[in-house]
């Protein structure tokens, strides 16, 4: 479906917050995409997201218009885009200076680029979390993250052990 | 659409829950599931995010599948780390996708996998690599001066002339006896048991052996040279065997078969030094007492029968061993010099 690239979309995200977006930025949601397929005849109404908050919503379009007019990963490429991406946590410069956000942002930014499918911006905020977690002990990793360390002693040292042996180098 | 609190939909969840499992204390976790799914219809009921009730925010609040994707961005090391963190994160880093990615990962020739990587589990896959790594990691310490760790195998009927493999992928140890057969050992299993792989020939002695795996093939397949003197009547034959996986009703590897392939006279006869099989070339270097000579003697053996077979002669020179390389080469070393063939 061939629409003109200055066609406006309008959003509503949970918290009522409305955008009104270039049809191409927004298309570089999967979700949306799909969406706007699916509706032939042209519609006022805003397309409802009731799992994203007008903040985070901010983000992601700042990102898809950043991104906007480069090639979508397509199903097929999909396993050949999973090789490359293996360990590889190299992150673009400019990728970089947008996912600098705070922690609850950066989760709610993976949440919603998965929520809208948006690999590349799923990539980003998982690489992101990852390289946070490198090279830092279970316990820091644990701060970092507010996680409840819910092991019984027993587990614990138990678990401890069994990757002792890594420790040392 | 319908606007509802998520506290009234946590009491509406909670209202559904039948007062029947209230009453049995110890169904407490059934009830908690079956009290977490209500909730969850009513919020897909209710339009609303699981998150949205319970208030979850950060890295608690990313589904499984996603945190499989965070971790398989980790380095080995960090996995184990995070493991050690809190039991969802326990059981997200022992998922298969993340071992999978992390062995494939590993160039393949450092990493053997003697079946297609989709038929091992995630604890074999783990165990696979952390091994190789442990390895690393002790080769390290012992060049710090650090004591080896070492394993005794018993050898049935060791053979006088020391000869002996490990198959890539370190698993299966071959070693000949010396009545003549070639018997595998698991190096995977606790009491590495000897089974036959190659049954023993009347009165002969085995001088050299030689492995090429077959990387095309999805399970382990390798083909072993093999070369025999034979006391009685003073003659040395080669044989090459092409042995497989031999795999259980679960697709789990047990052990070892060979099938003879060729088998023909080493010509010219004489004590073989090196013995080096790659795909169908197979050198030996032969000291032929008649011209005091040793002799690089590089064979097709696909075709090779009886003793007249077509084959090449590389100079007679001093002592020397010979390897064959990828991209048909021949590397042959001398005490001092080394050349490539082509």
């Amino acid at each position: 479906m061939a629409a003109p690239a200055t066609q406006q979309i309008k959003i509503r995200c949970n918290d009522e917050k409305e955008f009104t977006v270039d049809r191409d930025v927004l298309e570089r949601s999967v979700l949306i995409k799909n969406m706007l397929e699916d509706v032939t005849e042209q519609q006022d109404a805003p397309i409802p997201l009731p799992n994203v908050s007008g903040p985070v919503m901010a983000k992601v379009l700042e990102y898809c218009t950043h991104h906007r007019g480069e090639p979508l990963p397509s199903a097929d490429t999909e396993q050949s885009q999973d090789e490359t991406r293996k360990r590889t946590t190299d992150i673009s410069e400019w990728d970089q200076k947008f996912i600098t956000v705070d922690q609850e942002m950066l989760f709610e930014i993976i949440l919603a680029a998965n929520y809208l499918d948006i690999k590349s911006l799923l990539d980003v905020g998982c690489k992101t979390v990852a390289n946070m977690i490198k090279g830092k002990t279970p316990e820091e990793i644990r701060k970092l993250f507010n996680i409840v360390n819910d092991f019984t002693p027993e587990e614990e040292a138990q678990i401890k052990k069994e990757n002792e042996w890594a420790e040392d180098r | 659409m319908v606007s509802v609190s998520p506290r009234t939909a946590l009491i509406a969840g909670l209202l559904l829950v039948e007062p029947a499992y209230l009453l049995t204390s110890s169904t407490a976790n059934f009830m908690k599931k079956h009290v977490q799914r209500t909730i969850a219809f009513c919020a897909y009921k209710l339009r609303c995010t699981w998150r949205d009730i319970w208030g979850e925010k950060g890295l608690s609040a990313v589904p499984e599948e996603l945190l499989v994707d965070i971790v398989k961005a980790l380095e080995w090391r960090d996995i184990l780390h995070i493991r050690q963190t809190s039991r969802r994160l326990n059981s997200i880093s022992r998922s298969t996708s993340v071992w999978r990615s992390v062995v494939e990962s590993v160039p393949p020739r450092l990493l053997w996998l003697e079946r297609p990587i989709k038929t091992y589990s995630s604890q074999e896959l783990e165990r696979l690599f952390l091994r190789r790594q442990r390895a690393i990691a002790g080769y390290e310490a012992l060049t710090n001066g650090a004591t080896p760790r070492w394993r005794t195998i018993k050898v049935k009927d060791p053979p006088e002339r020391k000869t002996m493999d490990v198959v890539p992928g370190g698993r299966w140890l071959l070693v000949p006896n010396a009545r003549g057969s070639i018997l595998y050992y698991d190096l995977d299993a606790h009491d590495s048991p000897a089974h036959v792989l190659i049954p023993k020939k009347p009165a002969n002695c085995l001088t050299k052996m030689s492995i090429d795996v077959d990387s095309t093939c999805s399970y382990l397949r390798f083909n072993l040279a093999l070369v025999f003197y034979f006391l009685r009547q003073p003659d040395y034959r080669i044989e090459v065997w092409q042995v497989d996986l031999v795999l259980d009703e679960l697709g789990q590897g047990i052990g070892l078969r060979a099938d003879r392939q060729a088998s023909f006279k080493q010509e010219p006869p004489g004590l073989c030094d090196t013995l080096s099989l790659l795909g169908d070339n197979l050198a030996f270097t032969v000291f032929y007492k008649a011209h005091l000579a040793v002799y690089t003697v590089l064979v097709d053996w696909r075709s090779a029968k009886g003793s007249h077979y077509s084959k090449r002669i590389l100079y007679p020179s001093s002592r020397h061993s010979a390897c064959l390389l990828p991209g048909n080469v021949l590397m042959s070393a001398t005490s001092n010099s080394i050349m490539l063939v082509p």
